[in-house]
């Protein structure tokens, strides 16, 4: 689990300093999010990715990636990054895991609910971040077992 | 010199990122197409003269490798240069999207710079970005 942690550190840091000009900071625990993207992962192993966003983040995101002006960022915008964010992070991770092996990825999917995080946090590596706007979560579920 | 170029991706923001993109390499654009999926993306390309495709591969209704099928199936199409664009890079969809015909394989997250030179390469720009020098010389083999 060290080595998927790692794997996992390092793909965060890649998508958000190439991708959004976003420098993350190791943080504490993040306040109530406003907003999240899920994707879900097979092959030879499974799992779920989330990453949860403080409103403040997700616009930044927005405004860093499309170069727009705070007034200019809309729902439709913040929904699109979050999801694309996942996407990438997700896939960026299961390459540098095994880059051998193929997994397939579902479509990420945004709610601006948030769920709560799973009881059971047995098989979930979380990581919590600060960057100048404010936090952010990323959580990984890693479920025994997968398409062979 | 100008080229007609589509970007097939679902998500809106990359679709804005890659058109910024193109828009700063200098390579001259006449049309910037987009579809968001690949189904999409066979109707765009049935209605119009594409240049070359830049194009993701996790989309609905039809994926990216479906529609690189679909296009190595088409007289028409298999012969227009392909890029994918994608965080899907396992070996094995690098392996298929070159054998269903794509010219480059660029992975998310990527440099600005990365997608430059793709486009210019497949669109058969040299790297000083004089047009035609690779197509006169493939390879620079030596008769």
């Amino acid at each position: 689990m060290e080595n998927v942690k790692e794997i996992l550190a390092a793909s965060i840091f890649e998508v958000f300093e190439r991708m959004f000009f976003i420098f993350l900071e190791p943080g504490g625990p993040a306040p109530i999010p406003d907003c999240e993207a899920a994707i879900r992962f097979d092959g030879p192993r499974r799992g779920t990715m989330r990453i949860l966003f403080t409103r403040p983040v997700a616009r930044l995101m927005v405004r860093n990636l499309l170069g727009l002006d705070n007034g200019a960022v809309t729902e439709p915008h913040v929904a699109d990054c979050v999801k694309e964010a996942a996407n990438m992070v997700c896939g960026n991770f299961l390459v540098h895991l095994d880059a051998t092996k193929t997994f397939t990825m579902t479509l990420p999917e945004f709610s601006a609910r948030p769920g709560q995080p799973p009881d059971d946090r047995r098989g979930v590596v979380s990581f919590d971040f600060d960057c100048d706007a404010g936090k952010m979560r990323v959580e990984l579920t890693m479920e025994t077992g997968g398409r062979a | 010199m100008s080229f007609n170029l589509l970007i097939v991706d679902d998500s809106s923001s990359m679709r804005s990122v890659v058109k910024k993109i193109v828009d700063l390499s200098g390579v001259g654009v006449n049309q910037l197409l987009e579809a968001e999926n690949g189904r999409r993306a066979l109707e765009v390309l049935g209605d119009n003269w594409v240049d070359a495709v830049i194009l993701d591969i996790n989309m609905p209704e039809m994926n990216g490798l479906e529609l690189l099928q679909r296009m190595s199936e088409d007289a028409l199409l298999k012969n227009i240069p392909v890029v994918m664009m994608t965080t899907e890079a396992s070996e094995a969809h690098v392996k298929t999207a070159f054998e269903l015909g794509a010219k480059g394989f660029i992975r998310k997250p990527f440099l600005p710079e990365e997608v430059r030179r793709m486009l210019l390469g497949v669109l058969g720009f040299d790297e000083k970005g004089d047009y035609g020098e690779r197509q006169r010389d493939p390879g620079g083999v030596d008769f």
